[in-house]
């Protein structure tokens, strides 16, 4: 599996993020997952594109056989800083 | 060395500053909260009609914005919460509604914010539910968290959203009184028109493209839906219906849904 890793870009990237959850969930029963609701929170909640742009990134899978490039994987990133 | 989160990042949520003098609009979701967030809105500033595009700031949801947009709110601050039972809530009004009203509402709400897909059926749907597989968990263990912790105290106000659809202004005094604002009739019957189902399906229609809740969602299903009570009847199948009977059946009795 080739595996691209790529920083957040638009909001685009949101709905992609938004539905490999719920695909995830539809296919298989995991003893806990992540609702899409808290992710809409984390992104949109004020919508700072760029918090997102730095917080947010995802991983595509470019060798898939339908031939486009397809979303395996995000992560957000919930900074801390040292004071 | 003290390490923090930037706070930007956090929606208030659980970490949200409590002050002494906040009071809570709790519920499940789906419940009626933010009618009764129209409608304290409109009662405790009558010059300003409450639009969504303006709600974050009057009635603002714990979930929707940060803990510092939270502080620049003027105290006291009214809240929107869908949190179990929280003891650092001094002040909480507390609205229940029919659970099986609430799964449908719930549902549709579900197909409207893409959290599920289209053929993502009703009655799967109900198993999450009464499973508790969903944002903010069981409805059995949200009200009875509440009602058994809160509802001996004094600064704890219970609404049922039935009795509001039945007698709302008899309910919007009750709130009123809580609140301790004054009202003239006045102000009541021009909150309730206000808050009205068919004013706030056209404030939707306006203004879901500046809401935080639904500017991300589908413009084709509704936020404010059919805003009555029995809705279940004509759109949860048999099997979910008595699921969701058989697993909250003392609590439904107790609030006479059964």
């Amino acid at each position: 599996m080739n595996l691209h890793a790529r920083p957040y870009r638009d909001a685009t990237d949101v709905a992609r993020m938004r539905q490999l959850l719920v695909a995830g969930r539809q296919v298989t029963t995991f003893t806990s997952y992540m609702h899409p609701g808290y992710l809409d929170w984390d992104t949109h909640c004020p919508n700072d594109e760029q918090e997102n742009r730095r917080d947010l990134r995802l991983w595509k899978r470019i060798d898939a056989d339908e031939g486009q490039p397809r979303l395996e994987a995000s992560a957000c990133a919930w900074r801390a800083t040292a004071s | 060395m003290i390490l923090k989160e930037i706070p930007s990042r956090v929606i208030a949520a659980r970490s949200i500053t409590v002050f002494p003098d906040d009071t809570f609009i709790v519920s499940y979701p789906r419940s009626g909260n933010t009618w009764v967030r129209f409608l304290i809105g409109n009662l405790v500033n009558p010059s300003e009609p409450v639009g969504f595009a303006d709600i974050e700031k009057r009635v603002p949801d714990i979930y929707r914005n940060n803990n510092s947009e939270l502080q620049t709110i003027p105290r006291p601050r009214l809240l929107k919460s869908h949190e179990y039972v929280n003891a650092r809530y001094s002040r909480v009004i507390y609205i229940v509604r029919d659970p099986r009203d609430v799964a449908v509402s719930y549902y549709h709400y579900h197909l409207k914010q893409r959290w599920v897909e289209d053929g993502h059926g009703l009655d799967r749907f109900v198993q999450d539910f009464v499973a508790g597989d969903l944002l903010y968990g069981a409805w059995n263990r949200h009200v009875s968290g509440w009602l058994q912790s809160r509802q001996e105290n004094g600064a704890f106000l219970l609404i049922h959203y039935e009795t509001m659809l039945v007698y709302p202004e008899i309910e919007i005094r009750k709130i009123a009184h809580f609140l301790g604002i004054n009202t003239t009739q006045q102000d009541i019957d021009r909150a309730l028109d206000l808050s009205s189902a068919i004013n706030m399906r056209r404030l939707e229609q306006d203004q879901s493209n500046i809401w935080r809740t639904t500017q991300l969602s589908r413009k084709d299903i509704p936020f404010v839906r059919v805003a009555k009570a029995g809705q279940w009847r004509s759109e949860l199948s048999r099997d979910s219906a008595q699921l969701i009977e058989s697993a909250w059946r003392q609590l439904m009795e107790d609030f006479h849904y059964l």
